[in-house]
């Protein structure tokens, strides 16, 4: 459980044994490699992994080339095509595959030049079919003028414009008065306008027109207008017909598709091990390996090493006090679920607790809280798992997914306990009825009480982990003083609470128990005690008093920094109700459709059911996003805060850095 | 004079709908143009703009949630005759009033600010996609503000028995 222990691996051996050495650790999955020791006379190994950087930047260009022919392929009828798929793909490969694949790269990389010639020709196409567009657009006004543009040109005497006005404009200039004839082709949009008049008035025709927002024209052709555009259009659509042909031509290019994924992660992976191989030190012939190893894996990497080879020697170690072993999480089912939000914040350190199983309880049962609707939760731990059930993620990747199945279980017994059934009100003594404890939106004020209780069990046994731990570094006065100083406030707290409801209205009583006084009255001095305890445990250690008096000021204003986080847990309450209101909004909506505007009619679901399929949709989802984020923030902020740190480095062994495979190891 | 109580209830919860809806509005809209940008460069990367840019869309719904809350209150859907058999009284309607307040002008605000936040988000995202949780947690963190004006307004709205 836990932080899984490490242990030192060395491995001498001679340079010819170097690459299978490295295959083996690969395959193992077992060992991250780390800077070895430099004895004197040793020295560091240099490589040049530009040759490999090359090569993933020609992969990388094959993959987007597929991706843009995708987009413009059309199959043929009847085919079955399926879609390229360029995510990670789901399944394990062997390091076989991937070394088969390397073999007949060649072949791969001479696809991919031709690729290039394809794509080539295709960013030619794409731009001429632009420029034919941009080109029409220019010509349509003047679509409307059935004579060549040359026909307008001077002579000696008159001298001719052509140009466009605003169509808002077309009126006014035709009842203007020019010093020459104006000729407007309109034709639905900017009007075409040619004017002719004397050379020498030319310039007043000009200044006159330019009245009107008139932009002469950009454009000089031999015919007219709706001609150039017929043939444009020939063009374009010729250019297109090209470059369906090509992109059919590239999409035979797509059973490469799978080996550029292998041979890109099989480079990415010999990246990683000359750089790893950068970290040994060597003399001349021989070269000296270290790393870090799970001591779970000790026994089959050991009998690996012996049968791999006679010219090498290896031997493990515990670490030092002084070493930081990078940290591997090993967890039940459960709780290995919700590893990404630990992991998300920080690992823990090599020789920190792993908060994994604390995590794992609080956030599973807080998002129940927060989306507190049965239904959904239904739909959630059901379609989660169904995932998981048909697509079988491969090593840790469904485990997001599997968390928010889980998540989804919480959702369910919260949103039973609530009431909550897609916000739909349960008829009176039915079964989910008795099955419901209190319905949040009749009693806000209980789901705010409970919302903060909920959060102060998770307060004290942050307090109560850190107080164990500083015991156990030898902290133990400061631990027991200040941490469990608040554990006790806490428990303070929760016997004060039957008192809370009482006095804020959440119960009614017509009297209030006997039992209910004694029990505030315990309260007060456990919060006494645990007060007192929490003042002095910060004088604990200081030299002179006016530091412990320091101290113990200190500890006083830190405890408005837990008040604050304990309020913090009231989104709890928040995003609980938001899900209940949102939820009976889209009902009552529904309800209004179906019984006031069509009378209560059947034919009123015809759109009630989209409404009600819509909008619990969207409540759905975008409570679940609250949950996920609010839910994350209350386990960083107000729990870690207490007690963890998570400043650890992840495990991260030889034959990891994959990106669109995984490798079985 | 008789339904002033009510009037004045019923603008608690326009104002709680409309000013948080702007905040909405106007942060969801500041984070959807940097959103725009980045994917217009990289369409792989919408659906973690989309979730930053969803982010400040909240302080709307709270303020939604209060209005409707309120109306429930007034007992809108039946006439504005409260438990009491005549119309709420004008003390009741301005508490009421207030009640609504928080929320409007703390959904106001958050949400321009969560706006600006994810708006940073986004920028990281475009830079540093595999960072992208943090981005949405650190926009989260202002939200903080806007559920605590919906507590207020929530608990304010209903402990009291206004009438």
């Amino acid at each position: 459980m836990a932080v899984v222990s490490m242990l030192r691996l060395r491995v001498l051996a001679h340079d010819s044994e170097k690459n299978k050495l490295m295959r083996l650790l690969t395959r193992s999955g077992a060992c991250e490699v780390t800077e070895a020791e430099l004895p004197e006379g040793l020295r560091r190994l240099q490589f040049s992994t530009e040759s490999f950087d090359e090569k993933i930047a020609k992969l990388e260009f094959g993959m987007y080339f597929l991706k843009e022919m995708q987009k413009f392929y059309v199959p043929e009828k009847g085919s079955e095509f399926k879609k390229l798929n360029f995510k990670r793909e789901n399944r394990l490969y062997e390091l076989e595959n991937y070394e088969n694949a390397v073999e007949n790269e060649a072949e791969v990389f001479s696809d991919i030049e031709a690729m290039r010639a394809v794509m080539n020709r295709y960013t030619d196409l794409k731009a001429e079919i632009q420029r034919c567009a941009s080109e029409k657009a220019r010509l349509i006004p003047y679509s409307g003028m059935d004579m060549p543009f040359d026909a307008w040109k001077s002579s000696k005497r008159a001298a001719a414009v052509i140009g466009t006005v605003p169509s808002e404009y077309a009126e006014a200039l035709a009842a203007a008065e020019l010093p020459g004839y104006v000729f407007a082709f309109p034709n639905g949009g900017d009007v075409a306008v040619a004017a002719v008049a004397l050379k020498e008035d030319i310039g007043a025709v000009n200044e006159k027109l330019a009245e009107f927002e008139f932009s002469p024209a950009a454009v000089r052709l031999s015919g007219t207008a709706s001609e150039r555009i017929n043939e444009l259009d020939e063009i374009a659509e010729k250019c297109a017909a090209e470059r369906s042909a090509l992109v059919a031509e590239g999409m035979e290019y797509a059973y490469r598709l799978e080996a550029m994924k292998l041979l890109y992660d099989y480079y990415s992976m010999a990246k990683e091990r000359a750089e790893a191989e950068e970290l040994c030190s060597g003399t001349q012939s021989a070269f000296l390996l270290e790393g870090w190893v799970p001591k779970a894996s000790q026994e089959s990497l050991s009998k690996e090493l012996a049968d791999c080879s006679e010219y090498l020697i290896y031997s493990f170690r515990e670490p030092k006090e002084d070493e930081i072993p990078p940290t591997k999480l090993k967890n039940d089912k459960f709780t290995s679920a919700f590893e990404e939000i630990v992991a998300m914040f920080g690992v823990p350190g090599y020789r920190e607790r792993d908060p994994g199983i604390f995590v794992a309880v609080f956030y599973f049962l807080f998002f129940g809280i927060m989306i507190s609707d049965a239904g959904y939760g239904l739909i959630l731990a059901i379609g989660c798992f169904l995932y998981l059930k048909l697509r079988k993620p491969v090593k840790t990747s469904g485990r997001m997914i599997a968390m928010f199945g889980f998540c989804g279980i919480a959702t369910v017994i919260w949103g039973a306990l609530f009431g909550g059934w897609f916000s739909i009100t349960l008829p009176e003594g039915s079964f989910l009825d008795k099955l419901t404890w209190f319905n949040p939106m009749d009693e806000p004020l209980k789901m705010f009480l409970l919302a903060i209780a909920a959060g102060a069990v998770q307060m004290a046994v942050g307090f109560a982990i850190k107080g164990v731990d500083e015991i156990k570094s030898g902290e133990v006065l400061h631990g027991i003083l200040s941490q469990f100083g608040w554990v006790i406030i806490f428990i303070a707290l929760g016997l004060l609470y039957p008192t809370l409801t009482i006095f804020l209205g959440a119960v009614k009583v017509s009297e209030t128990p006997e039992w209910v006084s004694v029990m505030a009255n315990i309260a007060l001095y456990f919060a006494l005690i645990g007060f007192a305890m929490m003042v002095i445990g910060g004088m604990v250690g200081k030299r002179n008093v006016i530091k412990a008096l320091g101290g113990a000021f200190g500890s006083v204003y830190g405890s408005i920094n837990v008040v604050s986080d304990l309020l913090s847990y009231s989104r709890l309450f928040g995003l609980g109700l938001t899900t209940g209101v949102i939820g009976y909004v889209v009902n009552m909506l529904a309800d209004l459709i179906v019984n006031t505007f069509f009378g209560g009619g059947w034919y009123g679901w015809i759109v009630a059911v989209p409404v009600l399929l819509i909008g619990h949709a969207f409540n759905m989802s975008i409570n679940l996003l609250g949950a996920y984020v609010h839910d994350s923030r209350l386990q960083y902020v107000e729990f870690f805060g207490r007690f963890y740190e998570g400043q650890g480095h992840a495990f991260k062994p030889l034959g990891s850095r994959l990106k669109y495979t995984y490798l079985n190891n | 004079m008789e339904l002033l109580g009510t009037g004045l209830a019923l603008l608690g919860a326009a104002i709680a709908v409309a000013l948080s809806g702007t905040g909405s509005a106007i942060g969801v809209g500041l984070a959807g143009q940097a959103a725009a940008g980045v994917v217009s460069e990289e369409p792989d990367k919408f659906m973690k703009c989309l979730i930053l840019q969803l982010l400040p869309a909240t302080q709307g719904i709270y303020g939604f949630i209060v209005g409707f809350l309120t109306l429930i209150k007034l007992n809108a859907f039946n006439g504005f005759i409260m438990d009491s058999g005549a119309f709420i009284s004008v003390s009741g309607g301005l508490g009421i009033f207030f009640a609504c307040l928080p929320i409007a002008i703390g959904g106001l605000f958050s949400a321009i600010h969560q706006g600006k936040v994810a708006v940073a988000g986004i920028a990281l995202v475009a830079k540093r996609p595999e960072e992208s949780t943090k981005g949405v947690l650190m926009t989260a963190m202002v939200e903080t503000y806007a559920l605590l004006a919906l507590l207020i307004s929530i608990l304010a709205l209903f402990i009291p028995s206004w009438s």
